[in-house]
């Protein structure tokens, strides 16, 4: 699948080189990509759709900034993944508030490019989630791994639930579900709970509220590495 | 008199004056009734010690007794105080210890017999009971008072291993000396003044020594605290001063602007003008960079603390980029607020400060609240290997003492804030540590 990428600056050798980076990166890294070129912000809102994962968006452009751009996506509701093209300056607050998942600088290098392209590749891996087959007795499903919140288990039979609140047992043990889960950011918080990262809305101090407004418990022992697996998980999610 | 009364005369200076010594501990409110109540009965529960009717009671071994009232001091603490049980253990036996110390010095040949008035039977038994009964606790109360009086209990904060190990020492040491007292009391025959003297000076001084060190760290911490207020004064003053720099910057251009325009102006009618306007534009804009390294974070604190790094990272060529909001985010004390962006910043700094092309250096820092946690995210470009140890990685500083200080730090101040710290290495050449804080509700 090839990543949506919108690029955006009023200078026609910086979209040339963005786009010549971006053929490298398919080169190198076996990506794909498929770009729009625009030349002003408001080109760019004109011809916004919902499925773009990225925008790389120069700061500095005509009538309408980049950054005026980025606070009208985030108005219409957009969570596209935000990159800066930007000369020098930091903004702290401004790029907080429209999410901004990181800058690049002129001038361009591959390198430093390509990092940041990696970065951000990973982080809308990590969002778009991976499926997982489920069995359930003799029959098995494939289940998106973004719509599971947590596993449970209660005596030897493990349930999945979902986030539209629906259930499903699962006839694989809970520590099987774990060895396969954990890598796309799932956590025992619990011996008997495995609970999607994802899902987390709020963490007390022994227990978790996810989707669903269901409050699961948090061991006292598991608590430290809990965080950390959270930290690491939220890190870079918009 | 009958026994209770008798038990009763020792029990209550014995509550009072344990009561009085712990007075100036911190409590961060007064308990409720019932939990008043408790902390006292739990001072009354010293009168099984006096059960045998004599405060040197023979009837139970002296560590028996040390660890029962050691057990009272550490209830009333727990419930009076609502201290926590490190605080609780070290202060009870700190108290205990005093307490032993002051015990033997009425414990030596020399005392013993003066204090429970054998050197007068000729007095009526009442009289001379309550009468020598006081000058106990008189005895013992000089002592105590002054220990009390000195040890500055209000800032005490969780006791240090060094603490612990001092304290042990002297615990042990007033044990051993009341079991000696004990033989050489209460052997019959004349004891020569030096086998009183000796031990009364060595409690005194234990005692002294006891007061003077909790004092020592005290101070100490006093001064680390106006240490850490100078540096977070420093930073607010930076920001101060930048806010200052960028109004006098814009003011400037602002008065400028018309020469500047009137100036394109001219230099746009010449011919071939096009590379001297652009020229002049050029150096307007570089110009206009000053007021743009303005940091808003909305905190003034940490405003200054990024411009400071900022002119850092320029100084050492590295590009800095940051997403923090710290609008709403107030719960964090200052200087761990310094230590926490500080460390982290610097320790991305030196990372990039051994890479060789300046191009490579790029430093991000980012905050984001999510699910009533604060994460904030320090990533930088490295160049060579880190390996882990314990999570942390392994210092590269030549100077071992600074071994992973800085991190160490991070930690300590996470932990206050029931928070964690994860790094990560997935991706090559990018080092990223992710610290979490748990937001209070």
């Amino acid at each position: 699948m090839a990543w949506k990428i919108d690029i955006c600056d009023d200078e026609e050798a910086i979209c040339a080189l963005l786009c010549n980076y971006l053929d490298r990166m398919q080169a190198d890294c076996g990506e794909r990509f498929q770009i729009r070129i625009f030349h002003s912000a408001e080109e760019l809102l004109g011809a916004a759709r919902p499925d773009t994962d990225a925008v790389l968006l120069d700061i500095s452009m005509g009538a309408m900034t980049g950054m005026d751009a980025a606070k009208e996506l985030r108005a219409r509701g957009s969570r596209v993944a935000l990159v800066f093209i930007t000369t020098m300056t930091q903004y702290a607050i401004e790029g907080y508030e429209v999410h901004a998942f990181g800058f690049l600088r002129k001038p361009l290098e591959y390198r430093v490019f390509r990092r940041q392209m990696e970065d951000l590749i990973a982080h809308l891996r990590r969002a778009q989630g991976s499926a997982w087959e489920v069995r359930t007795g003799a029959d098995s499903r494939i289940l998106a791994t973004n719509e599971i919140v947590c596993l449970d288990a209660y005596g030897h039979s493990v349930t999945v639930r979902l986030a539209d609140g629906s259930t499903l047992p699962c006839s694989a043990t809970l520590s099987e579900a774990e060895g396969q889960l954990e890598r796309v950011g799932f956590f025992r918080c619990h011996k008997s709970y495995l609970v999607n990262l994802k899902h987390v809305k709020q963490i007390g101090t022994d227990s978790v509220t996810v989707t669903g407004d269901l409050v699961i418990p948090l061991s006292r022992h598991r608590r430290k590495d809990f965080l950390a697996a959270f930290a690491r998980h939220r890190e870079g999610l918009l | 008199m009958n026994a209770g009364v008798h038990n009763l005369l020792q029990l209550l200076p014995d509550m009072l004056l344990s009561f009085w010594f712990f007075r100036s501990v911190d409590r961060h409110s007064r308990p409720s009734a019932g939990r008043g109540a408790a902390a006292l009965l739990s001072l009354f529960a010293l009168f099984p010690l006096y059960l045998t009717g004599d405060i040197f009671g023979a009837t139970l071994p002296y560590t028996v007794r040390f660890l029962w009232r050691t057990l009272c001091y550490m209830a009333f603490l727990a419930l009076w105080y609502s201290l926590n049980w490190r605080r609780c253990v070290y202060l009870s036996l700190f108290g205990c210890a005093c307490w032993t110390a002051c015990q033997n010095i009425l414990f030596t040949p020399l005392l013993y017999p003066i204090v429970r008035g054998e050197l007068w039977p000729s007095l009526s038994p009442v009289p001379r009971e309550v009468i020598f009964t006081l000058l106990r606790m008189v005895l013992m109360t000089l002592p105590l008072a002054a220990v009390s009086l000195l040890v500055p209990f209000h800032s005490f904060v969780d006791p240090g291993i060094s603490q612990w190990g001092v304290l042990c020492v002297v615990v042990l040491c007033t044990v051993y000396v009341k079991d000696t007292l004990n033989l050489i009391t209460k052997t019959p025959g004349s004891h020569g003044l030096e086998s009183s003297l000796f031990p009364i000076f060595l409690q005194l001084f234990l005692m002294a020594f006891l007061a003077f060190f909790e004092r020592s760290l005290a101070s100490a911490k006093k001064q680390e605290e106006i240490r850490v207020q100078e540096i977070v004064n420093h930073y607010r003053l930076r920001n101060m001063e930048n806010k200052i720099a960028g109004d006098t910057d814009l003011r400037q251009l602002h008065h400028d602007m018309k020469n500047h325009l009137l100036a394109i102006r001219t230099l746009a009618d010449k011919e071939g003008s096009s590379q001297a306007v652009d020229n002049y534009i050029g150096s307007l804009l570089n110009g206009l960079q000053g007021y743009e390294s303005i940091v808003e974070t909305g905190n003034s604190l940490l405003n200054g603390l990024m411009a400071q790094k900022l002119s850092e990272a320029k100084l050492a060529q590295t590009a800095m980029d940051l997403i923090i909001n710290f609008q709403k985010i107030d719960f964090i004390e200052d200087m761990d607020l310094c230590t926490i962006f500080g460390n982290a910043v610097d320790n991305a700094l030196e990372a990039c400060g051994r890479i060789p092309r300046s191009q490579d250096r790029q430093i991000i820092i980012r905050t984001q609240e999510s699910a009533g946690q604060l994460l904030i995210t320090v990533g930088n470009t490295y160049q060579g290997d880190i390996r882990l140890t314990d999570g942390l990685p392994r210092t590269s500083k030549n100077d071992p003492n600074s071994h992973g200080i800085g991190l160490r730090n991070i930690s300590r101040v996470l932990k206050k804030y029931d928070g964690a710290l994860d790094i990560n290495l997935d991706q090559p050449g990018w080092f990223r540590l992710i610290m979490l804080l748990s937001i209070p509700q």
